[in-house]
């Protein structure tokens, strides 16, 4: 594909441009950047509802246009409050329709990433494309809806699964009209595939959650001890997380090594759930929401971070976000996780992986690297080589280089005629 | 006002406006906002452009931010759904609908229903449903980022939301008046109605910091209305780029008019009665006569029986760029006056255009001596004819290629060409912008 083509990419329930402070960069944002880069007439087709802070960007705005050259395109619809619930299902429901509804009249893209979820946004716009013949990779980042089904409880999985089949119906054909799919790791877009029925082709391509490293600055956000052990989350009472052995380990760092601080980012976690999960919490800070440059500040001074992620399919077969964005920062991981997070910590030994079924796992593993200093040097240099296999500019160099091979295969022609 | 709108657009410049407005060419409107944009950032100023429907997404300009808000459509978008159908491309829907001759009975009674229409609906102009997203989008921008200035622009809903900003956010405002409001020498509406359109001019824009408009009888006019709001002069002008333009001449001679036609430019009648003086009636004329983004239906209805409309041709709108290459291997170029006195005082834009590519200009009609007769003479680009008789032996010149205008230029018309850039004007307003915006600093 030449340069200076148009490139629609769909991705909602991510941060964009015009969000206050600095956004910390998802994939909608880091393609979309890498494709304006390489001289391209990007839309960004997103939601007017910001998904993180649950209320509306825009009511009134459809489009805006920043002096790169980016077109950034809000689709409005009516918000929920709560993740899970009817009010999010009505909602992807209306911004399907509306989504439709907004590209339709607009010229038809050269190519197009689609991010997976929403699976109904997904669907209505890739099929629009498909009548187009526009060539369009869809971004699997989730098991939507077969997670759903598995956090039912197994007596009501059965019922579940009928209640979900238009869901899982439509989520297929999107994925099966599919020029190519793109996924954060191989394991998940074996996923992908085998959920979608389709075997894997040279349009489909791997491609990591990195992030830009914000620039070296001032911190934001000081450290107050020699040695911080960071936990990155959104929401840490969220049913991702595991939490198992924290309390645990929490003592044992109070009474050994006080000089040790836990630094919990995101949404300030409930008394109750404080002190059930971290005890005393003398030695735990909670920094509350955080944008790109406070979350920079806090990973550079960071000893290691913690990824407590609860284990199931979705998690132990991608690569959480905040694991590669630890690493991209040089800062050895511990997780609960197995899968491709295992293979790749235990690939550069840039961390561990502790047992959470088993209270004093964390403990010990918190042991090892506090007390043998020798161990966490080992670390550290296993996690900055690991840094460089994350290099953000690369990686959304290759994603591009990608969609404009597909461009340049696919016979759109007609459709700028 | 709290919003809980998140349009953060981490505004770099000196001085940060908020334009609200209608982007052109992107969208219907005062062509002055493309000046501005194209030189926001040599004069560290950024720029957001607030605007209704863009027809194409814009092409990216430093220190410019477009904001286009929702928008349902101008008052007559239930007639275009309603006639749309088996309706002639390119004619508007006016046209359109009343086709033939422009003396016919059918024209007149479509012509005053929808004057009728307009006078009662257009309040105060067709796209005053855009208001509504206008101000709530605004307040949304103004909410979330700094913003030093608000200056308001095409249509006239635009500077009612500007002033509706400055009471509500304290912020400095300049309505640019590319056209005047109840003053416009196109006034479209019943008589009746200019006095009620006069007195909300005065109540709204008597609020306003400053006023700018596009020639110094303009100015005078709307100073007379607005005591105590000072009122200063911007003249058009054109894009940079049109003067490093170089296109040889097409092979065949070739006149070109650009834009609109309207009723009152009865220049146009007399032109075609220099061509029937010049080259007799109903023959085919030995050269070309082609319009640029005009509407064919209106000037197909102004047609005299005189003359043979097979030599006319008319090119739909197109990228400025290609437009401009047209007039730049035109001979000469077209502009037509008008004998009503309410146009005295009137520069069209494209006269201006027309000075950048630096094609010989005929203007036909219009009064001895008035503005663009003045323009013409300092810059030494082209002739006036008041009457077809007057400009019929220069069209036979033109033909025999006889006519070269430019020879007789001197260096200082020339160099008073570029003074008319969009560059220069650009200058002119902004450093205007920044007295006004330092004025509230102060």
């Amino acid at each position: 594909m030449e340069r200076d083509r148009t490139v629609w990419v769909v991705q909602t329930g991510e941060p964009v441009h015009t969000d206050h402070g600095v956004p910390r960069a998802m994939r909608g944002m880091s393609i979309s950047d890498a494709l304006v880069r390489r001289g391209h007439t990007v839309l960004f087709i997103t939601t007017a509802f910001d998904h993180a802070g649950k209320h509306h960007r825009t009511r009134h705005v459809r489009r805006v246009f920043l002096p790169s050259g980016l077109g950034i395109m809000f689709v409005g619809s009516p918000g929920y409050k709560r993740n899970i619930g009817l009010g999010r299902l009505i909602d992807h429901a209306v911004l399907a329709r509306r989504a439709r509804k907004a590209v339709c009249g607009l010229v038809p893209p050269h190519v197009a990433f689609i991010g997976y979820p929403p699976i109904e946004v997904a669907w209505t716009v890739s099929r629009l494309l498909s009548r187009m013949g526009v060539p369009f990779i869809i971004d699997v980042k989730d098991q939507w809806p077969t997670i759903f089904v598995d956090a039912m409880p197994r007596r009501f999985r059965r019922i579940g699964q009928v209640f979900l089949h238009p869901y899982f119906l439509v989520a297929r054909q999107a994925l099966r009209g599919a020029t190519g799919l793109s996924a954060m790791s191989d394991s998940f877009l074996d996923w992908a595939l085998t959920f979608g029925g389709r075997a894997r082709s040279s349009s489909d391509v791997v491609a990591p959650f990195t992030r830009s490293i914000t620039p070296g600055s001032t911190p934001t956000v000081e450290p107050r001890s020699s040695r911080s052990v960071v936990l990155l989350a959104t929401n840490i009472e969220s049913a991702s997380y595991d939490m198992s052995g924290m309390r645990e380990a929490c003592e044992y760092l109070s009474n050994t090594a006080p000089d040790v601080e836990i630094v919990v980012t995101g949404k300030t976690p409930s008394d109750s759930f404080i002190d059930r999960v971290f005890g005393s919490g003398n030695n735990v800070r909670f920094t509350g929401m955080l944008d790109s440059v406070a979350v920079a500040s806090i990973l550079r001074e960071a000893h290691f971070t913690l990824a407590p992620y609860e284990r199931n399919d979705a998690f132990e077969r991608s690569l959480p976000n905040k694991i590669i964005e630890s690493l991209m920062y040089g800062v050895p991981v511990v997780s609960t996780l197995r899968g491709e997070t295992e293979e790749l910590i235990v690939k550069y030994d840039c961390g561990l992986v502790y047992e959470p079924t088993e209270k004093t796992s964390l403990t010990s593993v918190i042991e090892e690297i506090v007390a043998d200093t020798g161990c966490y040097k080992r670390l550290r240099k296993g996690a900055e080589a690991a840094s460089l296999v994350f290099d953000h500019e690369e990686n959304y160099g290759r994603l591009a280089e990608h969609l404009e091979g597909l461009g340049r295969r696919g016979d759109f022609s007609s459709a700028h005629e | 006002m709290k919003s809980d709108s998140q349009l953060s657009l981490n505004l770099e410049g000196k001085t940060r406006i908020l334009f609200i407005g209608n982007y052109w060419p992107y969208a219907r409107g005062g062509h002055r906002v493309a000046a501005l944009a194209d030189f926001a950032g040599a004069h560290d100023v950024a720029l957001v452009i607030l605007t209704s429907t863009l027809n194409e997404s814009p092409a990216p300009r430093e220190r410019v931010w477009v904001v286009e808000t929702l928008f349902k459509g101008d008052v007559y978008r239930f007639a275009r759904r309603l006639f749309g159908r088996g309706l002639k491309v390119g004619g508007g829907l006016k046209g359109n609908l009343q086709g033939g001759q422009k003396s016919s009975l059918r024209s007149k009674i479509v012509g005053f229903l929808f004057k009728a229409f307009a006078t009662f609906f257009e309040v105060p102009d067709a796209e005053r449903s855009w208001r509504r997203h206008a101000h709530a989008a605004a307040a949304e921008v103004i909410g979330s980022n700094e913003i030093d200035l608000v200056v308001s622009g095409y249509p006239l809903s635009a500077h009612f939301v500007a002033a509706k900003i400055k009471k509500e956010y304290g912020v400095p405002w300049i309505a640019d008046l590319t056209d005047l409001w109840s003053e416009n020498h196109n006034y479209p509406y019943f008589g009746w109605r200019r006095p009620l359109d006069r007195l909300a001019e005065i109540n709204l824009l008597g609020a306003a910091d400053h006023v700018l408009t596009v020639s110094e009888q303009l100015a005078e006019t709307e100073a007379r209305l607005l005591p105590g709001v000072p009122v200063s002069t911007v003249l058009h002008g054109f894009p940079d780029e049109l003067l490093h333009i170089e296109t040889p001449l097409a092979s065949e001679i070739t006149l070109s008019y650009v834009g609109a036609l309207y009723e009152k430019q009865d220049g146009f009648e007399a032109f075609l009665d220099g061509l029937a003086e010049a080259f007799g009636d109903n023959t085919v004329l030995p050269l070309r006569v082609r319009f640029i983004g005009t509407s064919r239906v209106e000037v197909e209805r102004r047609l005299s029986t005189r003359i043979n409309t097979s030599d006319f041709e008319f090119v739909d709108r197109m990228p400025r760029s290609t437009a401009a290459a047209m007039m730049a291997e035109s001979h000469a170029l077209l502009l037509f006056g008008s004998s009503a006195d309410s146009w005295s005082g009137v520069y069209p834009s494209k006269v201006f255009d027309y000075l950048g590519v630096r094609r010989p200009v005929i203007y036909v009609g219009g009064h001895e001596d008035d503005l663009m007769s003045r323009l013409i003479a300092k810059t030494g680009a082209g002739g006036h004819f008041v009457s077809g008789a007057t400009l019929a032996s220069h069209l036979i010149d033109i033909c025999r290629d006889d006519w070269d205008h430019q020879s007789g230029r001197t260096a200082e018309q020339l160099e008073s060409v570029r003074s008319y850039s969009h560059g220069a004007m650009a200058s002119r307003i902004y450093s205007i912008f920044e007295q006004v915006a330092g004025e509230r600093g102060a």
